[in-house]
């Protein structure tokens, strides 16, 4: 090998766009609504810059968690078909450049968000970070098929994130909306490991279908449907959304528990698993929507002083 | 070695490939960029962070004056 061909294979043919891969988009185009609405809904009022400060933050925290994630699990990145494309399986950027970009991405998340917001959301997001990163892909992921139901909390902290930004507390309000993604976590990935078992198994990825069998995961999946269905009305129970809302939003966990039943009276009789593949579609649309609701419910009542349609009597 | 310079400490020359040129220079435009936009969003938090006070603590001064 010349000098030339050895400092070819050094020097970095990755582009700006393989890192913002790096981040995850997708992942973050979620956090970004959710911490959206988490700040709305909160009491109190934040400086428009600051929020769009606070929002950036949290985004460029939650690409970081992404990078650090896609260095670690490589490995398994490249096994996966869904991963399989990710840009240190297919050789654009390099793990220890990954590595690099989410630390220092980390440390730049949580310092303007802590230096230009406050402490607590800066702590909440450095928490979630570590969480991610080193609780669920680092330790959980590969050990336990409680993985996504544990490592499920640093997806359900950007809400609570949000709402830290203006009030600068955690309370009960912000603890539901932590809880609604936390229970939404299972089925959701569940619904997906039913159908992509034989992934994850060549990964040894421990996911509940592969170590506990369909049908147990499937019972759990219910129950935490189960769960959920009540979950999603507890923003009107507490008082911070209006009861229109209130309703739409018991009406979507209804329709995610007849998803789920579904999943497991079916119990994969179809082997073409369309039942699995309709709960994992629905589940997306259900996150989006109540967080939709809210967010809309947040904007009326900050616009009207009151919830949507309450002047209805509702 | 130096890569950035294009040469190495035993006077070998290297040549970057012009997909490497262009991906460099990508890569340094977006660095830059962000850096800008960090000094940026710095800079206007500052002023709306503790402007409201000094504008305050300037009329203050100016009325017991």
């Amino acid at each position: 090998m010349s000098v030339n061909d050895q400092i070819d294979n050094d020097i970095s043919l990755a582009m700006p766009g393989d890192y913002f891969e790096l981040m995850k988009p997708r992942v973050m185009r979620l956090v970004v609504f959710t911490a959206v609405t988490g700040m709305l809904l909160a009491p109190g009022a934040i400086d428009p810059f600051l929020a769009v400060i606070a929002i950036l933050a949290i985004a460029i925290g939650a690409g970081a968690s992404g990078a650090l994630n896609m260095w670690y699990d490589s490995d398994i990145d490249a096994i996966m078909s869904r991963t399989s494309g990710r840009p240190i399986p297919m050789g654009r950027v390099n793990g220890n450049q990954a590595l690099n970009f989410g630390m220092i991405l980390s440390v730049l998340s949580v310092m303007t968000l802590g230096l230009l917001v406050n402490w607590v959301a800066g702590a909440i997001l450095a928490f979630t970070i570590f969480f991610y990163a080193v609780i669920y892909t680092m330790w959980l992921k590969r050990s336990t098929p409680q993985n996504i139901v544990i490592g499920g909390a640093a997806g359900a902290f950007p809400p609570m994130l949000g709402w830290a930004c203006v009030t600068g507390t955690v309370s009960l309000e912000s603890i539901a909306l932590f809880a609604i993604i936390f229970i939404w976590t299972p089925p959701h990935f569940w619904a997906l490991a039913l159908w992509k078992m034989r992934d994850y198994d060549n990964a040894h990825v421990p996911m509940m279908p592969n170590v506990a069998g369909e049908k147990s995961t499937r019972a759990e999946m219910l129950a935490y449907a189960v769960i959920l269905a009540p979950l999603s009305a507890s923003p009107y129970i507490l008082g911070f959304s209006g009861a229109l809302v209130g309703a739409l939003s018991l009406a979507l966990g209804l329709a995610f528990l007849w998803f789920t039943y579904r999943v497991w009276a079916i119990a994969g009789a179809d082997e073409k698993l369309v039942a699995e593949k309709k709960l994992f579609g629905f589940s997306i649309v259900y996150l989006f929507l109540i967080f939709a609701l809210l967010l809309l419910d947040a904007v009326v009542f900050r616009a009207t002083g009151s919830y949507l349609l309450a002047g209805m009597g509702l | 070695m130096d890569v950035g310079e294009g040469k190495i400490e035993d006077g070998v020359s290297i040549e970057l490939t012009d997909a490497q040129k262009k991906a460099r220079r990508k890569r340094n435009i977006a660095i830059a960029a962000c850096l800008i936009g960090l000094v940026g969003i710095f800079y206007v938090a500052t002023i709306v962070k503790i402007g409201p006070a000094m504008m305050r603590a300037q009329q203050t001064q100016g009325q017991n004056r």
